[in-house]
């Protein structure tokens, strides 16, 4: 008896223990649901932290010392695909949009899917697009998409995105950048198409981007598709002396001693007279210890470095004739520094005369010249009268002739520090400014167009990544293959 | 004497493992049930022996240990030949890392330029971490109220990235840094020509692992001077792994004690039963094959010394006493 009821006791013990595996899967301590505003903030940090010192490398504003950078001589090979961390992001905002129904959220996980996609295409050429993000349906081994099919939805991201979003909708919370202004988040998305269409200079006889008539259709339509007007509508982290808001590159010990100016940047503001030199760098070790009065805002004081050149030559010009200035000491010891800026007005105004000198809106590219430059020169402080002063300079000055290589010239001056890789995609574009080579740079002397693809594609998604290599380089993962987007049609 | 031979050989089976997926998945890996199988295998020899044994006088006795301990990639999924870059049937702890562009028969390919070394765009095992075998070597010796104690310990084989030496070839604190061609990088001249090749034409066409699907390359002899510095950063302090790998291979004094027993005749005038004074030295010696660093101290989970503390030498004594 007493046998009999045990063994029954000890059954029902061991069957109501039991509770579904489904249920055990799920971690009571962690949310499986957020608001998507919490979402917004880390994917606004992680989109819009564009201060890169690698890319100042590749673009000939810096040179480093310590080390043959593959970034200053050309030795790069693979990157990340780090963006589809952030694109998951975007996708989950989506989805907790939809469940609470703010449909605000949505449109702006458009414009964040359209700009890490962007940035991934530029630097790579076809990537997972249509199938990529397949992990929420256990799909892990994702297509590569033409980069003809991918800007295309870009740009239909964009659009939709921009006519989207309405105030209507719901107030956009956790949002850093705009503290949830929608005119401003419409003009942030008008600005990045026309920044997408102006990437697309090339392409201008394909039929079916029709780029020319998209570009002017958001110009001509500024209630519809209202764009960047000023500083104040820059996307930009404004950084707080607070843990892991810092100046990305505060207490960065490499700036005071190991990065310097390279020459055919600091000669490129020296022969305009430009003073955002002073507001960048520091002069010399040479003119700083002969210290004449007034060295610091003597264009004499300040020099470079041949990014081209081999180390060891580097190193004696500056240990040995003092040559090379430094980052100005705010880009290292204040925590606030700047803005860290990804998209400008400045940027926009010069895409805005560049599309005027191509004849593609009905506008005076002087007058958006200027307006740019205007803007940079405000971001660093300077007085109006010294920015007249400079647009009558007779280098500065708009001249119709070479009217691209301005507008492209003074747009890289106003990248410094900011943007990332923009500098370096305009002038894959257009060839302007000339970045320096010379007897050191790897890579046969060359600029490389691109980035060969991550290692990890090559480990987990053979098959594809290499359907895509052979459709575009003929098998060769070539940091100089020319993607479809530098083939001029 | 008494011997204790172990070969002992287990499965590791049904294993919850993190399965690397393409990242433009949205995902790094995703967590499963393995289908992968691993053979854990080794040996283990302990030898006891007494060689000598005069009684109170003089003894000898000796403990020697070797082991070895392998791990094995035993069994994948149908069709499948590598993971995470193990081939099927071979050891899991290889260092995986970049290395060098080379040619066919091995040469480092130089850019003809800069006469600076290539890097190759795949990572390539660089060794194995895990050591061929490890020993220990323990002896104990008496005389009369003397007792010595001695033991002796190393690792044969394994290689590690050293942080150490990349730092202080880069640095020039290395003393492999002082040639004729630093004092000419000194008056300005490249002069440096390193031992390589440069590609003279033709073109290289891998697979996806790197493996050589087509090579019509051309080479000659790399006859380009470059700055002894700059060759040094390259070589030693750029992207590659391949030139910082050094041997694990030591063997260590790890301890001596010398005890003297106090006699007891002594003691029995004192009513303390038994006392012993011992002096004890850790860490007197280590012999490896590589200078300025300790191979014992680096990460053996990775294969990395990111600039670990030696192991420090010790002194000290003893004092025992029984009431």
């Amino acid at each position: 008896m007493n046998y009999t009821k045990t063994l029954i006791f000890l059954i029902a013990i061991t069957i109501t223990s039991c509770e579904s595996f489904d249920d055990l899967a799920v971690n009571p301590n962690k949310p499986t649901q957020v608001n998507p505003s919490l979402i917004l903030t880390d994917l606004e940090f992680r989109a819009f932290e564009k201060v890169d010192l690698n890319a100042a490398l590749a673009v000939r504003y810096l040179t480093f010392n310590d080390n043959v950078s593959d970034f200053q001589y050309y030795g790069w090979q693979r990157f990340n695909f780090r963006e589809y961390d952030q694109l998951r992001q975007a996708q989950k905002m989506i989805e907790e949009a939809e469940r609470i129904d703010a449909p605000n959220f949505v449109a702006l996980s458009k414009f964040f899917r359209a700009y890490f996609f962007a940035e991934l295409t530029f630097r790579y050429g076809d990537i997972p697009y249509t199938e990529a993000l397949g992990g929420f349906e256990n799909e892990f081994n994702p297509q590569y998409d033409a980069q003809e099919e991918v800007i295309i939805g870009i740009l239909r991201d964009l659009r939709e995105a921009s006519q989207e979003l309405d105030e209507v909708n719901g107030a956009i919370g956790g949002d850093i950048v705009y503290e949830g202004d929608i005119t401003k988040w419409k003009k942030l998305i008008n600005s990045f198409r026309l920044r997408v269409l102006m990437s697309l200079s090339l392409k201008e006889g394909n039929a079916q981007l029709n780029i020319r008539n998209e570009f002017a259709r958001i110009f001509d339509n500024p209630a519809q598709f209202p764009v960047f007007e000023d500083n104040g509508d820059n996307a930009q982290l404004v950084f707080q002396d607070v843990d892991g808001s810092r100046y990305p590159e505060f207490r960065n010990r490499s700036l005071p001693t190991a990065y310097f100016f390279s020459a055919s940047f600091v000669n490129l503001l020296r022969d305009r007279e430009d003073p955002r030199l002073f507001k960048i760098a520091q002069p010399d070790l040479k003119s700083r210890q002969a210290g004449n009065p007034g060295f610091e805002t003597d264009f004499d004081s300040y020099s470079g470095l041949d990014a081209g050149a081999s180390l060891s030559d580097n190193v004696a010009a500056i240990s040995n004739e003092g040559l090379g200035s430094l980052v100005a000491e705010r880009y290292f010891d204040d925590p606030v520094n700047e803005p860290g800026i990804a998209l400008s007005y400045a940027e926009v105004a010069f895409t805005l005369a560049e599309a005027a000198a191509r004849g593609w809106i009905n506008a005076d590219p002087a007058n958006y010249y200027e307006n740019g430059i205007k803007a940079s020169m405000e971001f660093y402080g300077i007085p109006e009268e010294e920015q007249e002063m400079y647009l009558q300079h007779p280098m500065v000055a708009y001249d119709q002739g070479k009217g691209i290589e301005m507008i492209i010239t003074q747009k890289y001056i106003a990248f410094f520090m900011n943007s990332e890789l923009e500098p370096f995609f305009n002038q894959r574009r257009t060839g302007f400014p000339t970045f320096t080579v010379g007897v050191a740079t790897l890579n046969g002397g060359q600029i490389p167009k691109r980035w060969m693809y991550p290692e990890r594609e090559l480990d987990f998604n053979e098959q594809n990544v290499n359907q895509a290599i052979q459709r575009q380089f003929g098998g060769n993962d070539d940091i100089n293959g020319k993607m479809w987007l530098l083939e001029a049609e | 004497m008494g011997v204790d031979v172990t070969y002992y050989r287990s499965l590791d089976t049904d294993l919850l493992t993190q399965r690397n997926v393409a990242n433009a998945s949205g995902f790094a890996t995703v967590i499963e049930n393995a289908e992968e199988k691993y053979v854990r295998r080794g040996w283990e020899v302990i030898v006891n022996a007494n060689p000598v044994n005069m009684g109170d006088v003089f003894s000898w006795d000796i403990t020697v240990n070797w082991s070895r301990h392998r791990r094995i990639l035993e069994e994948l999924p149908a069709g499948e030949v590598e993971l995470n870059g193990v081939s099927l049937g071979e050891r899991t702890d290889i260092y995986l890392g970049d290395a060098f562009l080379r040619s066919p028969n091995g040469d480092i390919i130089y850019d003809v330029d800069s006469g600076l070394p290539l890097t190759d765009p795949f990572r390539r095992s660089l060794g194995n971490i895990s050591p061929d075998w490890t020993y220990g070597i323990s002896n104990s010796f008496r005389y009369k109220n003397f007792a010595l104690n001695v033991s002796v310990d190393g690792r044969h084989g394994g290689v590690f990235w050293s942080q150490t030496i990349r730092k202080m070839l880069w640095g020039g604190t290395h003393p492999a840094t002082v040639t004729e061609f630093r004092d000419m990088d000194n008056q300005g001249i490249a002069s440096y020509v390193a031992e390589g090749v440069n590609v003279t034409g033709g073109e290289l066409v891998t697979d996806a692992d790197g493996n050589v699907i087509s090579d019509s390359r051309t080479f000659s002899p790399n006859a380009t001077e470059t700055f002894w510095f700059d060759w040094l950063n390259r070589y030693y302090h750029g992207q590659v792994d391949e030139s910082n790998m050094q041997d694990q291979t030591f063997i260590k004094l790890r301890e001596v004690v010398l005890t003297y027993q106090l006699p007891e005749k002594l003691m029995d005038k004192i009513f303390i039963r038994n006392a012993s004074i011992s002096f004890i030295g850790r860490n007197l010696l280590m012999i490896s094959n590589v200078d300025f660093l300790d191979p014992e101290s680096i990460d053996i989970e990775t294969g990395d010394e990111l600039l670990q503390t030696p192991s420090p030498r010790s002194f000290g004594f003893n004092l025992n006493v029984t009431f």
